[in-house]
């Protein structure tokens, strides 16, 4: 209490510094404020210097170094001319006009080593978690600790990856962990101390509603993780969250029923946490189709009417479209040919399953794959064009099951999924119309179905995502036409964004190991060096220093002010 | 770029590539009882200056044998390869064996230890609480130096410190702070070419751009050919008259304190052969 007391004070001294809710409201623009760049999980940046005309004189402008990393999959955000990108139990805060470290923070005590997607902004804090459950708060401006609070416990069999989600006054999380069983959660915490507000279980205890969908399964093990930041409507206060595949995953015989809430969406209160509706995608999953693809917020005049809509290209192969008001089941369609184990989807929603598409022994070929027909790559959505891109992967698998309920947090699934005759599949990019279900537009790419890459749209007419060979790719919009490319010469693993500093924009991805950042080729001007002195102790005074007083009566920030002569702010 | 000072010091202090002949990995690791206490440390110590010091340095520092302070491969041994090192030797170099009784070897071991782990697992004479005081008060280190949040920005965060450094890193960064380059924490005074001055420390720089926190914790990232004038002070903003000012008992105290401050408390460094729970 006294040190949530102390930080509250000394944060008043500098509001002026902190990234609020209202910012985040705003955001994208300038800045890119979560994993999304906004709320809704749109993924489309009204920035306009970049656009169809201009996009032939892109360039890269820098790139940073993750020393030891092999795997990024973290969508930068920026503020205030900063960008924070994180690796395993590490953050990185760069400056996002040049590529130059500003501080780095790692852990190294953590005891798991698992990907890491981002981070959150919330005041002066950056929130990120440790692979091992732990939520970190660290000052915007220095990289200090603040305070580091273990929510997710290795032991029950959680681990974690995702970006935090700044929400109002708390930091809403959710968990990994599905794939050898645990019991997947959402729950909020409070920025200045890590304290638990509210927590939502995506699998229900025995007699709570839902339970009768698992038969006499250990609730503590059904899975349903939520491994990806959910999305936000401010004006119904309710935030979604997308949940993971039922445990063990290709094994259902232990666990008879539809398996509630896996492979679904949550409504949930963002006050209270209180489930408000849910839709189930894949009821009783036995293919490892996590409900993990982003659940994109969009308003449409629909059938006539505006409407409050949910749009999900999901894992198992179909385009759903939802009133998320009330979570009512509006249309669905298939974006993927190759889609074997429904016909369709009924009138309330439900898959028409086609039977004995359960992995067996011996093995059974069923389509999409266990990678799914999308997966966790973020889509991007383009307002004009009412287009969702997505991108899409045509591969069925063999699933084999083992036919038994394995140990829990050993790893085991109880089977797999695996490329028939070493079939690999094929990657598009689709322009997907999710009220028609037609595909507008698709780029098809070589490779070997290895990317996890997702894309990001822009008032400039412009898609931009990652392809199957290490590419970062630019597109227009309304017909697909191939515009611009750049090779990073590395395996893309996370999804492209784009901000501006300084009236300069940028578009930025992670690599493997690497962040790039592009912006349009300005010729090269001659260098001119300042006067630089070098000498012992004497050029900046203790009076300068302001000590004892410069620590306490300040605090550091990182500020967005006019860039005006004689004003004191950040220079970017 | 600009790690921690920390980091800077563990790095400046890999001085041996020589091979310690890494003994026999069995499936159950031994693990040495003593690791972090006191009694067998001062042990072990006695038994070393009488035993290792002609070769290895009173201190350990290092002679005609390595040294085996803030050692990165002796860190990377289990607790039974370092006891076979010590019993055993490495034979082909001139290393021998000791043949001390294994009581002897352990507490040997964890005097080696106590020299390589970080000061949050060792015994530290000090009094943390007189430590807290000095830190937040005469001493003036919270001026510069943040703990969760409490403190300034001009100097490292210390929240973690515990874990970072040794106890001697420690004392040597309070007592002779210029001992090393300040990356990341240089004193730096900047000049637009519109005459605007700001001064801080330089987290990081290049030839073509400096990134600073200013005096009053505000982040600026400047183009190098925006600037008229750049002026770095080699003295780090840190007092360098701590042992004069603060007395041994004062700086113990203030090591005892910084010894607590541990991001994950509770915690030790992984051990090669051991469990990292």
């Amino acid at each position: 209490m006294m040190r949530a007391g102390f930080l509250l004070l000394l944060a008043a001294n500098c509001a002026f510094a902190q990234i609020q809710y209202s910012d985040i409201l705003k955001s994208p623009a300038e800045n890119w404020l979560t994993y999304h760049g906004d709320y809704s999980g749109q993924r489309h940046s009204p920035l306009t210097q970049i656009n169809r005309d201009t996009v032939r004189n892109l360039v890269p402008k820098w790139t940073y170094h993750f020393g030891g990393a092999a795997r990024l999959e973290s969508t930068p955000v920026v503020a205030d001319g900063v960008m924070y990108v994180t690796n395993t139990n590490e953050v990185d805060a760069i400056d996002a006009r040049t590529g130059r470290q500003i501080w780095s923070y790692t852990d190294d005590r953590a005891r798991r080593s698992d990907v890491n997607r981002g981070v959150a902004i919330l005041g002066n804090a950056v929130f990120f978690v440790t692979a091992d459950g732990y939520l970190v708060s660290l000052n915007r401006t220095t990289g200090g600790i603040l305070w580091h609070k273990q929510y997710a416990d290795v032991k029950k069999g959680y681990y974690a990856t995702l970006a935090p989600l700044a929400l109002k006054d708390r930091i809403l999380l959710g968990v990994s962990g599905g794939d050898s069983g645990m019991r997947g959660f959402v729950a909020a915490y409070s920025p200045s101390t890590g304290e638990e507000l509210w927590k939502f279980y995506t699998v229900p205890l025995k007699g709570e509603p839902g339970a009768e969908t698992w038969g006499e399964f250990d609730p503590q093990w059904g899975g349903g993780a939520t491994w990806m930041t959910g999305t936000y409507d401010p004006e119904l206060n309710i935030t979604y969250w997308m949940t993971g595949n039922p445990w063990p995953d290709y094994y259902g015989g232990g666990r008879r029923g539809a398996n509630l809430y896996t492979d679904s969406v949550v409504a949930l209160d963002a006050d209270t946490g209180k489930l408000k509706w849910y839709f189930q995608f894949t009821p009783h999953d036995t293919h490892d189709w996590d409900a993990e693809s982003i659940p994109v917020l969009v308003d449409a005049l629909y059938r006539g009417k505006p409407r409050k809509l949910l749009i999900d290209a999901n894992r198992n192969g179909f385009l759903y479209v939802l009133d998320r008001v009330t979570g009512q089941y509006l249309e669905g369609h298939p974006f993927v040919k190759l889609l074997s184990w429904a016909t369709g989807i009924d009138a309330s929603g439900h898959p028409i399953e086609v039977r004995d598409m359960e992995p067996t022994a011996a093995g059974r070929v069923v389509c999409p794959s266990s990678r799914g027909a999308t997966n966790w790559m973020s889509p991007s959505w383009d307002p004009v064009n009412k287009l969702l891109f997505v991108p899409a992967l045509e591969q069925c698998d063999q699933y084999v099951s083992s036919m038994r309920t394995p140990e829990p947090m050993h790893g085991s699934m109880a089977g797999g999924g695996g490329p028939v005759n070493g079939q690999t599949g094929k990657f598009y990019l689709r322009a997907l119309d999710p009220f028609t279900g037609a595909t507008r537009w698709e780029y098809g790419m070589t490779g070997l179905a290895d990317m996890w890459a997702g894309s990001v749209t822009s008032a400039g007419g412009l898609v931009f995502f990652g392809d199957d060979q290490g590419q970062l790719v630019a597109l227009n919009t309304a017909t697909g036409a191939d515009l611009w490319h750049y090779n990073t010469g590395q395996l893309l693993t996370a999804s492209p964004m784009t901000y501006s500093v300084r009236g300069k924009q940028f578009v930025a991805i992670a690599s493997a190991t690497d962040v790039f950042a592009f912006g349009l080729f300005e010729p090269a001007k001659p260098s001119t060096t300042p006067k630089e002195l070098r000498i012992g102790g004497s050029s900046i005074t203790a009076h300068d220093r302001g000590r004892p007083s410069a620590g306490r009566a300040g605090k550091p920030s990182t500020t967005q002010e006019p860039a005006g002569k004689n004003t004191p702010g950040i220079q970017n | 770029m600009t790690r921690t000072l920390t980091f800077v010091l563990l790095t400046a202090s890999v001085c041996l590539a020589q091979d310690h002949g890494q003994g026999p990995r069995t499936s159950v690791e031994p693990v040495n009882p003593f690791t972090g206490q006191k009694q067998a440390i001062d042990a072990g110590e006695r038994r070393f200056k009488q035993s290792c010091a002609a070769c290895h340095g009173p201190e350990a520092e290092g002679g005609r044998g390595p040294n085996l302070a803030e050692n990165p491969d002796l860190q990377t041994m289990s607790d039974g390869q370092l006891f076979h090192t010590i019993q055993q030797g490495i034979p082909g170099t001139a290393m021998p064996p000791s043949n001390l009784p294994d009581n002897d070897t352990w507490e040997v071991a964890a005097f080696l230890r106590s020299l390589n782990d970080p000061i949050s697992e060792n015994p530290v004479a000090g009094d943390p609480e007189a430590g807290r005081k000095l830190y937040y008060g005469a001493a003036h280190c919270s001026d510069c130096h943040a703990i969760r949040g409490q403190g300034g920005f001009l100097g490292s965060d210390l929240s973690n410190i515990g874990a970072r450094m040794t106890a001697k890193q420690l004392r040597q960064a309070i007592i002779n702070p210029d001992a090393s380059p300040h990356i990341g924490f240089e004193p730096v005074s900047v000049t637009r070419k519109d005459g605007m001055e700001f001064k801080g420390v330089a987290r990081n720089n290049s030839n073509y751009s400096i990134q600073i926190i200013d005096t009053k914790g505000h982040l600026h990232m400047f183009d190098k050919s925006d600037l008229k004038q750049i002026v770095f002070d080699d003295k780090s903003f840190m007092p360098d008259n701590y042992r004069q000012t603060l007395g041994p008992d004062g700086i113990n105290n203030i090591m005892a304190f910084l010894a607590q401050q541990v991001a994950r408390p509770g915690t030790k460094r992984p051990r090669p052969g051991q469990a990292n729970k």
